[in-house]
């Protein structure tokens, strides 16, 4: 878990590294990539929310799981809408491939589980796993990305996500 | 009663006999005239005013409901349109919109008067009041 927990911070250094460096402009993450990396993220806590309804019989965590399928889903359709529009591809990056990842050795932690133990566990990573995401997207990606329409995207996704972010900390108090 | 007062026009005399049958054509030709009146004066009094139902909208942004509270007349029309980018309803005891998508709009017709609290089904935090007078 600490490994995970410590791949993840790693990737977060990256991603504020990269983006906070002297020469950003040219050294930071593209928008493309910024866009892949939000899209693999988002389908990343798809894959978590699948895995809760498949092991869980916790109604409240099962709620929470579908929610979590509603609204990524969503942002990310509205995500390739806008891409699409634009005529532009996301770029698949380093960032990305650490994310992935970080989320499939979780999986493999969570899977192991069953009851109780497991509803505390995946409680316990959906709050990790958006306050990373937030984090990440309003210090790192939002101020970063050129695209107006990709910002205005981004920093609705983000509302979001913090209200996931709110909606987890419940869960985890509740689970205790 | 009519066959009591023929049987008197009978009595009467042809003359007389018309001449409250003239009479009688005239009660019932003012009388044609007051509901007339009465009639002209509903359609262009406080009836009509009342008959046409009013369109309302409630925007779904921000994860919330703007307005939080809504007043409407019975018979009006109010529309929900999700306009943020994650999914939303509008959810009471007794009406449902079912999964709005952004952009998506529903429409409630105000049937019955009271007081609605409403959420969101998906996010029960968002909540709404919708009052029908």
């Amino acid at each position: 878990m600490h490994r995970i927990l410590a791949k993840s911070l790693a990737a977060m250094a990256l991603i504020c590294a990269t983006v906070a460096s002297p020469a950003a402009a040219e050294d930071g993450p593209s928008d493309m990539e910024i866009a892949h990396i939000a899209y693999t993220a988002g389908n990343l806590d798809i894959r978590y929310a699948h895995l809760a309804l498949a092991i869980s019989e916790n109604p409240e965590v099962r709620q929470f799981a579908e929610l979590m399928i509603r609204d990524h889903t969503a942002v990310n359709e509205q995500a390739l809408e806008l891409l699409a529009r634009l005529k532009a591809k996301p770029v698949d990056n380093e960032i990305s491939r650490q994310l992935a990842d970080a989320a499939r050795e979780k999986r493999e932690e969570l899977a192991a589980l069953d009851g109780a133990a497991f509803d505390r566990a995946y409680a316990a990573n959906e709050l990790g796993y958006h306050q990373f995401v937030n984090t990440t997207v309003e210090t790192a990606f939002i101020p970063a990305v050129d695209n107006q329409e990709f910002r205005s995207l981004l920093g609705a996704a983000l509302q979001v996500f913090k209200v996931h972010e709110q909606h987890a900390e419940q869960m985890v108090e509740e689970l205790q | 009663m009519s066959v009591s007062t023929n049987k008197q026009i009978g009595l009467r005399g042809r003359r007389q006999g018309l001449s409250i049958l003239y009479q009688m054509v005239l009660v019932l030709a003012v009388l044609a005239a007051a509901a007339a009146v009465s009639l002209a004066a509903s359609w262009s009094g406080p009836v009509q005013a009342k008959s046409v139902p009013a369109t309302h909208v409630v925007e779904i942004r921000q994860f919330k409901f703007f307005p939080a509270t809504l007043t409407v007349k019975r018979g009006d029309r109010i529309e929900f349109k999700n306009l943020g980018v994650a999914p939303h309803t509008a959810t009471a005891q007794g009406w449902d919109s079912g999964n709005l998508a952004r952009g998506q709009t529903w429409t409630l017709t105000a049937g019955e008067t009271g007081t609605f609290e409403y959420i969101c089904a998906y996010h029960p935090a968002m909540k709404g009041r919708l009052i029908v007078r």
